[in-house]
């Protein structure tokens, strides 16, 4: 998928995508990767000046941590950057449910 | 001869310093970032050299990730702190400056104080911090009497000089600190890939 049009969904993707589990940025990308089937194939090193703003903004909190032997800075949902997801997630869903009303096709 | 992955984060390190952007952090998250993906790469059975290859096109042009990171907002960090620099050096330029202040252990303690500071926020171009903290009292001394004895109030820029090199030191050994491969032994990115591939 084109990167403009993740504009905009790109901090609900990423607070998403440690929702479940805190994880460094390769893991991250490889969630939106798998997770989409492929379909988020943006260039990786991008999504890290969106996790630096996101812990900026705190959202997310990071720390380093040992992963498979090696150093890797891992990022974690923040009480803040969990209340910011489930509000980001209600509305996407209002918008994608009003988006396929008016579109069609399949649910 | 470097790496493919070493002369990526070299030509990115650059892309950034470009845009004045400092932070030893994005290299360091970068390179681990490329380690993992050329790991994954060798595990799907391509060799070293074409897994590094995949994995630096992943991540990006890094004129791109220099730009993204420009346009998040870190170049204002790096201009707030060199006004915020400046404050702070006329602020002890003008303390100094006053007669009844006449210690000039506690001038030279407090310039390499906070040149230390900004050092280690910024650790990239001490001697942007040391200058903007330091250059002023000198500069009063020469304005106010042009002669070769204010000239040596030049001398007061080791405290912040010393500062702020020691400053970025500190913090570059904080977030870097030292690299452990997965056998316990202390080594670099490239080593890392080397042992990966054995």
């Amino acid at each position: 998928m084109h990167a403009e049009r993740l504009k905009g969904h790109l901090d609900l993707l990423l607070l998403a995508a440690v929702q479940d589990h805190p994880a460094h940025g390769y893991a991250i990308a490889e969630t939106l990767l798998a997770r989409s089937s492929g379909t988020f194939d943006l260039p990786e090193g991008t999504l890290y000046p969106a996790l630096h703003r996101l812990e900026r903004a705190g959202l997310l909190t990071s720390r380093w941590s040992e992963v498979s032997g090696r150093r890797r800075r891992v990022y974690q949902l923040t009480a803040k950057g969990q209340r910011a997801l489930a509000r980001q997630q209600h509305e996407w869903h209002d918008f994608s449910r009003a988006v396929r009303a008016v579109v069609g096709g399949p649910a | 001869m470097k790496s493919g992955l070493e002369e990526y984060l070299a030509r990115l390190e650059l892309e950034l310093k470009q845009r004045g952007l400092v932070d030893v952090r994005i290299l360091e998250e970068a390179r681990g970032h490329l380690a993992d993906a050329t790991e994954k790469g060798v595990q799907r059975g391509l060799s070293l050299e074409a897994a590094e290859r995949e994995a630096i096109a992943r991540f990006g042009d890094p004129n791109v990730v220099a730009m993204k990171f420009a346009s998040e907002g870190y170049r204002i960090r790096g201009r707030l702190m060199f006004a915020a620099a400046v404050a702070l050096g006329l602020a002890i330029a003008f303390l100094d400056s006053r007669p009844g202040w006449d210690d000039a252990g506690v001038t030279a303690f407090v310039l390499r104080l906070f040149a230390g500071v900004l050092g280690a926020i910024v650790p990239y171009r001490p001697w942007v911090w040391a200058l903007a903290i330091g250059v002023w009292i000198p500069l009063r001394a020469f304005v106010l009497e042009p002669s070769l004895s204010s000239l040596a109030m030049l001398m007061v820029l080791a405290f912040p000089f010393a500062g702020a090199y020691a400053g970025m030191a500190i913090r570059r050994a904080l977030v870097m600190g030292p690299y452990t491969s997965a056998t316990g032994r202390p080594t670099t990115g490239t080593s890392t890939l080397a042992s990966m591939s054995s």
